[in-house]
């Protein structure tokens, strides 16, 4: 298992010259400016940035929340013009509907894809017994914890089957404990799963034991700072944080993120 | 326990009201609590079924229409700018005027027959109604639209499966006011040359001067209007099971 990870070469998206700006009464802010990124098939892409940096605003773009005013996204060379089931999103707030129970989120998505009943189900049970959740499937999100919520967010997005997730922060809201578990789980399942990971935060030892590429970023305005290639062995866990490789890489990514 | 102070409050306030009736100065205009129990068996011959028939119809159909109406109304103002840019200032100006002032411009277009009366206590429950929905729909949690967009929702899914769920319990706020505001309203409208109706029963006795009947009168109102608030509450309680409630 250990080190045998494929990250292929493939541009599953390319970002080409965005730039985003909103008009303040000041003038114009610029958000985003002159952004270029390239994602390949497997990759586990951390965004670290001050606020300010357009982390966010980014993730928006590349899911199709938003448009970018100047420049292309391109998702398999198909420019990107709104949302689409093959990029998942995972909201910080998790963003459960708080009227279906944990299976109807998790079933969601497949009944938009027009699956019949059973067999959504059938998908849908799948993906909660990898978060661990199956006990749960008829509980309603007000009777979850924000680690169960975010897990039940996290198998609604893997369920539709997905090319590439796009998490915002999803972790932030987590007490240390609970992240470092999901950090885990995510970890598993994306040896596993093997899809795209692009993830936002402003935990670097977040972005370090998640990683195989770290973006920093700037604000004032966003843009890529630098990239930061992540060489830890896999599987990585909680102790992978202990090696002192891992702690080289964090020094680095928080003096050019947090240091000016 | 809890149940122990509105106990407390409702028999003291009772005894209260016994003690004051019973007292020289007060007892010609406040009729004890036991003439106002007698007063229910001299009324039911008098025809009380028929009066609290006719306002509970009254308040139903002005009611039901208003349900209707508001509902389709409230959403639309919600989600598209133009029918909130449209209708928004008529409704806002219209609910700052009590329904009771318009009855004289409302006998002069519709006579002094029953859709009078209904027009009225339409107009009560409706403002309160479309109000409610069109708060509820500009507060759907825009998270919520995202996460449903990138699961593959289209505008139809979107207000389907995200919208009318989200905003449900604003719409049974909505009926719950309505309904109480329809309610109220009921006497203020069947002021209106009205023969039958809890409200013409309690105005006819006025000018009788029987106090009893009066005081009875506003009690099985207040009655009645407590019992289909609980009723609402029930019902909401049932349907919205899923909401977070504050501990």
């Amino acid at each position: 298992m250990a080190g045998d990870i494929e990250i292929g070469s493939q541009h599953v998206i390319k970002v080409e010259n965005v730039t985003k700006a909103f008009a303040t009464g000041k003038g114009t802010h610029v958000v985003l400016d002159n952004v270029n990124l390239e994602i390949n098939e497997g990759d586990f892409i951390c965004v670290v940035g001050p606020s300010g940096c357009g982390k966010t605003t980014l993730l928006n773009i590349l899911g199709g929340l938003e448009r970018a005013d100047g420049g292309t996204v391109l998702h398999r060379g198909v420019p990107v013009e709104g949302p689409h089931p093959s990029r998942g999103v995972i909201f910080q707030q998790y963003a459960l509907f708080p009227w279906k129970t944990v299976l109807g989120n998790v079933e969601f998505g497949l009944k938009l894809k027009g699956i019949p009943k059973r067999e959504r189900t059938e998908i849908a049970l799948h993906y909660l017994d990898l978060v661990g959740l199956t006990k749960f499937k008829d509980a309603y999100p007000k009777e979850l914890s924000g680690g169960m919520k975010q897990r039940v967010a996290i198998a609604r997005a893997y369920a539709v089957d997905p090319e590439v997730l796009l998490m915002d922060e999803p972790f932030g809201a987590l007490d240390a404990q609970t992240r470092g578990q999901l950090q885990e789980e995510l970890l598993k399942t994306w040896e596993k799963e093997k899809k795209t990971v692009f993830f936002i935060t402003h935990d670097v030892e977040e972005a370090v034991i998640l990683a195989n590429r770290v973006i920093m970023m700037d604000a004032h305005p966003g843009r890529i700072k630098k990239e930061l290639k992540v060489d830890l062995p896999y599987p990585r866990n909680q102790e992978t944080k202990l090696l002192d490789s891992f702690t080289h890489l964090k020094n680095e990514v928080w003096m050019n993120v947090y240091r000016h | 326990m809890r149940r122990v102070y509105p106990a407390i409050s409702i028999v003291g306030g009772i005894a209260l009201w016994w003690v004051l009736a019973l007292i020289p100065a007060f007892s010609k205009v406040l009729p004890t609590p036991i003439a106002v129990l007698q007063a229910v068996p001299q009324q039911l011959h008098a025809g009380l079924g028929t009066n609290i028939g006719m306002s509970l119809m009254r308040v139903g159909i002005g009611f039901a229409i208003a349900l209707v109406l508001a509902v389709p109304i409230g959403f639309l103002m919600g989600w598209y700018r133009w029918a909130q840019g449209l209708l928004e200032p008529w409704i806002q100006f219209f609910r700052t005027v009590p329904p009771i002032a318009l009855i004289p411009m409302v006998v002069i277009i519709f006579g002094i027959g029953e859709s009078a009366k209904i027009f009225v206590i339409w107009t009560a429950a409706f403002l309160t109604i479309v109000i409610s929905v069109y708060q509820g729909v500009k507060n759907v949690d825009t998270t919520l639209l995202k996460a449903a967009r990138v699961l593959g929702a289209n505008d139809f899914n979107l207000f389907w499966d995200v919208v009318i769920p989200a905003s449900f319990p604003y719409i049974l706020v909505g009926i719950r006011l309505g309904l109480a505001s329809a309610w109220s309203t009921l006497v203020a409208a069947e002021l209106i040359a009205s023969q039958h109706g809890l409200g013409s029963m309690i105005e006819q006795a006025g000018l009788y001067y029987q106090v009893s009947v009066i005081v009875m009168g506003i009690f099985i109102i207040g009655i009645i209007g407590f019992l289909m608030d609980r009723g609402v509450l029930w019902m909401e309680r049932r349907l919205t099971r899923w909401q977070e409630t504050l501990k």
